[in-house]
């Protein structure tokens, strides 16, 4: 059932394994849209390495458009309030 | 090796949680939980996985050509929308909480006990 | 008649549409009738397809998949009565809430309606899917549009965290869900139910099956609020308007248990795992847990909101006890309890727009000329407690009889003295607000709230008889003939796995049973003495809590219950870790 893995793709495993927690130890919201987006970005090469290229493609839109805009919004009306 | 993207995938939904239950603010929590999702996309990729087997699209390929599993790629992508809906959503509420009670640090609201 | 299955789902959905497409083109009459012409429409194909599932069952493959050779590509909806009869209470509790919400709801009624909308036909789906993926869709559905219910008109309404908490944790609950199909996937390739149910036949169960049976039961426990996954209830119930709480506490919450009950019995069941004693014992810790902090609350829908914790963990002890006829008392209870609790809620709706406020103490004695509300919040509580042939008694008496016979007779009393303590609560509050009785001050319950209802109409007649419908139907269940038979055929169809496999991967229809009887389920003395005894605690408690207030340390437990959303992260961790080791420990 499981496959064995090319090294690229335990590569690209272990890049998303250290985003995660870069993600979740950035505090400022700010600071955190933008290593999202990067983890985001590892994300997406990992699907085209593990042969979902079509995954990749919607993903690449959530991740650089659609999960920065709806957080920097949410920040913007935050600040504004402030 | 094999086991590697189940192990990581775990790891990723560790993190995660950890990250929403030490989470001083909504905004912060709410991208915890997406990483948490994150998670899920690594487990059901990896699951269809065949080694050396192509994108399961089949224009212009010989017949009985490797391919990996269609079926989770469907699930990841329906799971990629939801979680956009879901964090949109959450959003908006902390928003809300945040014009009623001034704060989005979830240890600062404690109106709800007992 | 298998035509009529996508029907619960397509046409709430279509009313959806076309309430928010028609808003400011149509009538606003004309588009309340639609969301209530939808909802009454959708009960009553919940009855019809109860009445075609006693008769042979159907099955609808979408687009024409059908299975071949018992593997199973397309997509199935499969009839049984209980998810049909899931879909009629779901289609009758929605209508009655959005006639409500025509009186009780002042501004953005459209948004609701849709929301309400969205929400019945998600639950719908999920009460007929055959498919473990699809299952956790409808879920996320109907969570979606639960989160955004309980935020409406939350500006108005006092601490809003607790509608950031529900989505939180049930987004989470999902999310183990998911993984848990996941792993299902990986060990049989099959998302069908009956097919998984076939793939794990014959195997010995191990680690992997056990995790992902884990993972799903503590996603759905996490919607069906069972202890220790339960925290995020009493938080949203307090914050959402009254006819939505009707509907979270009639269907949204104990969807899940059906979600359990159904993947246990079509696909896990087969692998051997004994799930059963830990169930029983979650769920009288979730009666008590719930009973007590009922108890302890002064906020009338955290009252009502840890009464459901209460009852959800008697029907999750009476499906522990994985017999049809604990299935069966479960069902009958979710019943009356559904359309008890549901009526409660709105009749909180009418104290709050008569008087603006919700609170035991400040409303002492200022309801005293409500006399019909004031039956039918009795009624309603009288109702939950089971009184002998009344509300909950039967679903009970059904528990009791089953729990007997599985050799755990332990379990039953602590179920009748958690719901005779949820109860007591009820009566509390009612003697207090409708007959002014007791003292105005109590340091028991929990400190107060800080809440600003909004200033609403006065015209409650209609709101009442809402009320009054659902908990006078309540209070009847007991006394349906025929209930009792068919709901115990409707536990041996979910418990017939190997009949449901062959059904939906077959195609061999479901055996016709022959005509079942309309007799009334005497049940047995026990339970009649059992029925007494709680309704005599429940009084008691009641009394006491007015005149003679305790003083018991409770502190450590409100301090549990801390509104923070990642103490209860926390709890849904700790929790998928207690089943899954359980289950891992007693695998055979």
């Amino acid at each position: 059932m499981i496959a064995t893995l090319a090294p690229l793709q335990s590569l690209v495993l272990v890049l998303a394994a250290l985003g995660a927690p870069a993600v979740v130890l950035t505090r400022d919201p700010l600071r955190m849209i933008f290593v999202n987006g990067l983890y985001g970005l590892v994300l997406v090469v990992l699907f085209v390495v593990f042969g979902a290229p079509d995954v990749a493609l919607s993903m690449l839109v959530v991740t650089t458009v659609a999960y920065p805009l709806v957080i920097l919004i949410a920040v913007a009306r935050v600040r504004d309030r402030e | 090796m094999s086991f590697l993207p189940y192990a990581i995938a775990a790891w990723i939904c560790l993190v995660g949680l950890y990250g929403i239950v030490t989470s001083r603010n909504l905004i912060h929590l709410a991208v915890c939980l997406t990483v948490t999702q994150s998670s899920t996309y690594l487990l059901l990729l990896s699951i269809g996985y065949v080694r050396g087997g192509g994108p399961p699209i089949f224009a212009g390929v010989a017949l009985g050509t490797t391919a990996v599993d269609p079926v989770v790629q469907a699930l990841t992508l329906t799971d990629i929308v939801v979680s956009v809906t879901v964090i949109a959503l959450i959003l908006a509420l902390a928003l809300d909480v945040h014009h009623t009670s001034g704060t989005i640090d979830p240890d600062e609201m404690g109106e709800l006990s007992g | 008649m298998s035509w009529m299955l996508p029907l619960p789902v397509v046409v709430p959905l279509l009313a959806a549409a076309v309430v928010v497409a028609g808003d400011r083109l149509l009538p606003g009459r004309l588009l309340d009738a639609v969301g209530i012409g939808a909802a009454a429409s959708v009960c009553a194909l919940g009855i019809a397809l109860m009445l075609v599932s006693e008769r042979g069952g159907a099955v609808q493959w979408f687009g024409g998949w059908r299975p071949h050779a018992g593997l199973a590509i397309g997509i199935a909806f499969v009839d049984d009565p209980f998810g049909a009869g899931m879909i009629a209470l779901a289609g009758a509790i929605v209508c009655v809430a959005l006639l409500y919400s025509l009186t009780y709801l002042t501004e953005a009624a459209r948004l609701f309606d849709t929301l309400m909308l969205v929400c019945l036909g998600a639950l719908c789906g999920f009460a007929v899917s055959g498919d473990l993926f699809n299952l956790f869709v409808w879920l996320e559905l109907a969570g979606v549009a639960a989160y955004a219910l309980t935020g409406f008109e939350m500006r108005d309404i006092g601490p809003l965290q607790g509608s950031v908490n529900f989505a939180i944790t049930n987004t989470l609950g999902g999310y183990l869900v998911l993984t848990g199909l996941a792993l299902t996937y990986a060990r049989t390739g099959a998302l069908n139910l009956a097919q998984i149910g076939r793939a794990l036949a014959g195997h010995r169960p191990d680690g992997l099956v056990v995790v992902a049976f884990t993972l799903i039961a503590a996603g759905f426990l996490c919607k069906a609020a069972v202890v220790p996954f339960h925290f995020w209830l009493a938080d949203a119930y307090a914050v959402a308007p009254a006819p939505v709480c009707a509907v979270f506490a009639g269907v949204m919450t104990d969807i899940g248990l059906l979600g359990v009950a159904r993947v246990y019995w079509t696909a896990f069941s087969a692998a051997g795992l004994h799930i059963g004693g830990l169930l029983v014992v979650l769920g009288v810790v979730s009666a008590l847990l719930g009973g007590t902090m009922a108890y302890l609350q002064r906020h009338l829908k955290r009252m009502l909101a840890y009464s459901v914790v209460c009852h959800i963990g008697i029907m999750l002890a009476g499906i522990g006890l994985l017999s049809p006829r604990g299935v069966a008392g479960a069902a009958d209870m979710l019943l009356a309890h559904g359309l008890a609790t549901a009526g409660l809620f709105l009749a909180v709706g009418v104290v709050v727009a008569r008087l603006r406020s919700v609170d035991e103490l400040h409303l002492h004695g200022r309801a005293a000329g409500m006399h019909a509300l004031a039956v039918v919040w009795t009624l309603g509580a009288l109702a939950l407690v089971g009184v002998p042939y009344l509300g909950d008694y039967l679903g009970h008496a059904e528990i009791d009889a089953a729990a007997n016979a599985a050799g755990r007779a332990w379990a039953p009393p602590f179920l009748w003295i958690a719901g005779a303590l949820a109860s007591a609560a009820l009566l509390r509050a009612g003697a207090r607000i409708f007959l002014g009785a007791g003292r105005r001050h109590d340091p028991l319950l929990s400190p107060e709230m800080k809440e600003t209802p909004p200033r609403r109409g006065t015209r409650t007649r209609p709101l009442l008889a809402g009320s009054g419908l659902l908990v006078g139907l309540a209070a009847l269940v007991s006394v349906v003939p025929g209930l009792a038979s068919r709901s115990e055929y409707g536990g041996e169809r979910l418990v017939g796995r190997a009949a449901y496999a062959a059904h939906v991967l077959d195609g061999v229809p479901v055996a016709r049973v022959p005509r079942l009887p309309f007799s009334l389920e005497a049940g047995s003395g026990e339970s009649v003495l059992y029925g007494l005894g709680a309704t005599f605690l429940a009084a008691l408690l009641a009394w006491i809590g007015l005149y003679r207030p305790l003083r018991i340390p409770v502190g450590g437990l409100k301090a549990l219950h801390s509104g923070v959303v990642g103490d209860y992260v926390m709890w849904v961790v700790v929790g998928t870790a207690l089943l899954g080791g359980v289950w891992a420990v007693t695998m055979r």
